[in-house]
């Protein structure tokens, strides 16, 4: 006989009884549990001694000043200068110092406190960046425990993620709704995310910690992390030094050259480069200098910007609506850059095999087959961890000498900095963490682990670098660096730079003809990005 | 009143069901979804941190009337397309008959020609950029330096860059498509060689007329999933030229990625995406339609 397997309305009722008996333990379980932890606020009275100072007492007294021109009477043999009525005036600076008042007071005031419970829960703070690789032991030994001191009651967790992925997954996490806490972002991309609402301002975190970013960060920095006059980013490095003169002494003695005096314009540029370039058979063995060659791959985009600011020109307006490079210097740069080819390289079919993205201009330059190129902040770094001996030098990109208003200054329109994703869970915990990396100590340990320049001055000091003999020079050209205006357009303008620069230097279209087109179509993007705003 | 028993079949079917429902799950959710969420984006305007808002047909005209590049990109795929798949139908095929004889040590040679298969894409890019290097690579090295013999500028002349990425993913896929023709010939009744043999036939003979019939669905299997991988190469371009020199390696997806992660437009991109659908699901067809005349397909004995 075939068992019934059909259940009884008895036995459902036992079940449906022991589900809910069940159901009902629980949930006296979980209310018998730890409760959540929370932040308690309240106003304390606290006592505090004021003291009030009263300043220094200065007195200018100011006098205008009146020249009067030398006067030239030209006759038709000689030259006669009558003599001029010179008139001298005097400024006066009188400073009156008064004797400071001190006044101490005590007053009770009332103070807002914050009071973390001992046992509060600990927060995660999700943490995604793209360098860890190789700094995985100051991240886990040095970084996360000394935050973590001085915050018990928040967790890092670092996510490691790929360079060459990460806005696919940053973009991926925030329209899913799960996007980390804080992010490793380049500041050429902020504006972008700004724009569309991806990255959280930090206005109201700065203000309420009392930061002054002009006074913590290089000048060429902070700006960059922000957008129509909203911060989303702090920077983590001192990338705006992306275009450093780099060249090897050692070469330089061979030729007779002082090895400690580096070309500091165009034209010094030239001679010692074609002094240090070795033909052979009709064929160059040794270049001097590859003039478009920057940074590392073939971006042809950098070298326009790179060279654009030591020609004496600036790529936009400040309010970045406007191109500015489209000009005598912007046609001076792009034409001296195909010059410097021709002359010093014998033909772009020279360099090109050098402007991949493995870095065989680093290697040519590690090993006496280039003698000169331009590198960021960061081939410091690579070029110790790659050729230890090498004998190099590092200063400013020289400057066009033909231009009178030109001096050694360098461009900065990128690096790298940290802000926090639309969606982020953590807020306040995250921007602990945020502040730690790039103001706080955290910055100082990665930065300095790295032997890279810190965008807080006051890091670069530590003795932590003073092991590099090329310290103090890579870090007198950190203040030479000015800030670029940033658009969310930015990543579509360099690689149109890029790619018509690359037809130039090929022989496809004069200096003219690209510069006309890349003015034209960076304004078209610039025009059609601010009219839809 | 019992219920009636299921008969075989049906018992069959719902278990053939059950097995298939992880793969049809997956399928619906992982692919077939975001299918339809590409299509509908294409007809939108969306940058994926905010909503998208409708467009119609704007991102279709502008990639048929404005955008140089969609039709440059196109062309760059089709013509490594056309440069990749015979290579890999041809070479995968000798390799797989050379490894098929009865040579000492052919199963070490089948194991070296599929090792690079295993190697991750993004490796086997950098080592090959090096291979490949004009100026300081192992080739021109072996070839021009030590041999006096010229070296094609790979990866830095726009004529050559092609040529040399297909180098390299021939190099890398080669094992997948020998270990299928290998498993093509190996099922190739012996008794088909011995009738032709006492026909007369030599190796060539019985090459052209027995071998070859009998892999052609192999073959096509090689030909159609050729042309849908190689419509979609991406990461070896993205490593080694990133779609230079002179955007001779500005693949159709490289394109379609710059335009969603860089400009970001997905609006666009997902319209780009829809029109690559369409371009492989048409040569598909075709293949399909061509085989019908040319692939012999062994009929079962009844």
């Amino acid at each position: 006989m075939r068992k019934d397997s059909r259940m009884t309305r008895r036995q459902l009722l036992r079940i449906a009884g022991g589900v809910g008996v069940s159901a009902a333990g629980v949930a006296a379980l979980a209310a018998c549990g730890e409760a959540e932890p929370q932040i308690v606020t309240k106003e304390v009275p606290v006592e505090k001694i004021v003291v009030k100072e009263v300043p220094v007492e200065t007195v200018v007294t100011k006098t205008e000043i009146k020249e009067v021109p030398v006067q030239t009477v030209v006759t038709q043999t000689e030259i006669k200068e009558v003599p001029v009525e010179r008139i001298v005036t005097q400024e006066k600076v009188v400073t009156k110092e008064v004797p400071v008042e001190r006044v101490v007071t005590r007053e009770v005031v009332k103070e807002v406190v914050k009071e973390v419970p001992a046992m509060r829960e600990k927060v995660k703070v999700r943490w995604q960046e793209v360098w860890a690789d190789a700094f995985q032991p100051t991240i886990e030994e040095k970084m996360i425990p000394g935050f973590e001191a001085q915050f018990p009651y928040i967790e890092i967790v670092n996510e490691r993620i790929e360079e060459a992925q990460m806005y696919e997954i940053y973009l991926t996490q925030i329209a899913g709704g799960d996007p980390p806490d804080v992010i490793q972002i380049q500041e050429s991309r902020v504006p972008q995310f700004a724009v569309r609402g991806g990255i959280i301002p930090l206005d109201a975190f700065i203000g309420k910690a009392g930061l002054n970013l002009s006074e913590i960060f290089y000048a060429g920095e902070w700006p960059k992390g922000s957008w129509l006059g909203v911060q989303y980013a702090l920077p983590l490095d001192n990338t705006g030094a992306w275009y450093l003169f780099w060249w090897n002494k050692d070469t330089f003695e061979e030729v007779g050259l002082d090895p400690d005096t580096p070309p500091t314009t165009w034209t010094e540029l030239e001679e010692m480069a074609l002094k240090t370039t070795v033909r052979e058979g009709g064929e160059i063995t040794r270049h001097g200098m590859f003039v478009p060659e920057m940074i590392k791959g073939a971006r042809t985009d950098a070298s326009f910007k790179g060279w654009q600011f030591p020609a004496g020109g600036h790529m936009f307006t400040e309010d970045a609506k406007q191109v500015l490079f489209d000009d005598a210097i912007g046609l001076r740069n792009v034409t001296w850059q195909l010059d410097m080819v021709e002359k010093l390289n014998d033909g772009w079919d020279n360099i090109q095999g050098y402007m991949d993205a493995v870095g065989a201009s680093r290697t040519a330059f590690y090993n006496d087959l280039l003698t000169m190129r331009v590198e960021g902040v960061w081939f410091l770094g690579v070029m110790r961890r790659d050729a230890p001996d090498i004998n190099a030098g590092v200063t400013h990109m020289p400057y066009d000498d033909t231009n009178p208003n030109a001096k050694p200054r360098s461009i900065s329109d990128d690096g790298w900095s940290y802000g926090m994703p639309k969606g982020a869970q953590n807020l306040e915990e995250g921007w602990e963490w945020l502040r730690y990396l790039t103001a706080d100590q955290g910055n100082l340990d990665f930065m300095g682990n790295l032997k890279r320049p810190s965008s807080v001055p006051k890091f670069n000091e530590d003795p932590l670098y003073q092991t590099e003999p090329l310290w103090n020079d890579l870090k007198s050209v950190l203040p030479l660096v000015e800030a670029s205006p940033i658009t969310p357009v930015n990543p579509d303008i360099d690689q149109l730079l890029k790619d018509e620069m690359e037809l130039m230097m090929a022989g496809k279209q004069s200096p003219e003809e690209t510069l006309a087109s890349m003015a034209g179509q960076t304004r078209e993007l610039l025009d059609e990005f601010f009219d839809s705003l | 009143m019992r219920a009636p028993r299921w008969t075989i079949g049906r018992r069959e079917a719902v278990w053939g069901f059950v097995f298939i429902s992880p793969w049809v799950l997956g399928f619906l959710i992982f692919s077939l979804g975001p299918m339809v969420a590409i299509i509908a984006w294409g007809f939108t305007e969306y940058d994926i941190l905010q909503a998208p808002k409708l467009a119609g047909l704007e991102n279709y005209i502008e990639i048929f009337t404005e955008d140089e590049k969609f039709l440059k990109s196109l062309a760059n795929t089709a013509i490594y397309v056309g440069l990749l798949v015979p290579c890999q139908v041809v070479i995968g095929f000798l390799l797989a008959v050379l490894v098929n004889t009865k040579l000492p040590m052919a199963a070490l040679f089948r194991a070296f020609y599929f090792l690079p298969t295993i190697m991750p894409l993004v490796v086997a890019s950098i080592v090959w950029a090096w291979v490949l290097q004009p100026e300081l690579g192992l080739l021109k090295f072996l070839l021009e330096d030590t041999m006096g013999i010229p070296t094609p500028r790979f990866m830095v002349d726009e004529y050559w860059s092609k040529p040399g990425i297909v180098i390299l993913t021939v190099w890398s896929s080669i094992g997948v498509q020998m270990i299928l023709f290998l498993a093509a010939l190996q099922a190739v009744p012996p008794h088909l060689y011995e009738a032709a043999e006492i026909d007369g036939a030599g190796p060539l003979r019985k090459l052209i007329h027995v071998t070859i019939p009998l892999v052609s669905p192999t073959i096509f299997l090689v030909i159609i999933i050729g042309i849908i991988n190689s419509f979609q190469v991406f990461t070896t371009a993205f490593v080694l030229t990133q779609g230079g020199p002179l955007d001779s390696t500005l693949f159709y997806v490289l394109y379609l990625w710059r335009k969603a992660f860089v400009s970001f437009e997905f609006g666009y991109a997902s319209a780009l995406a829809t029109i690559l659908f369409i371009i492989i699901m048409f040569l598909t067809a075709l293949s399909f339609w061509v085989s019908r005349r040319l692939v012999h397909y062994e009929q079962p004995e009844s």
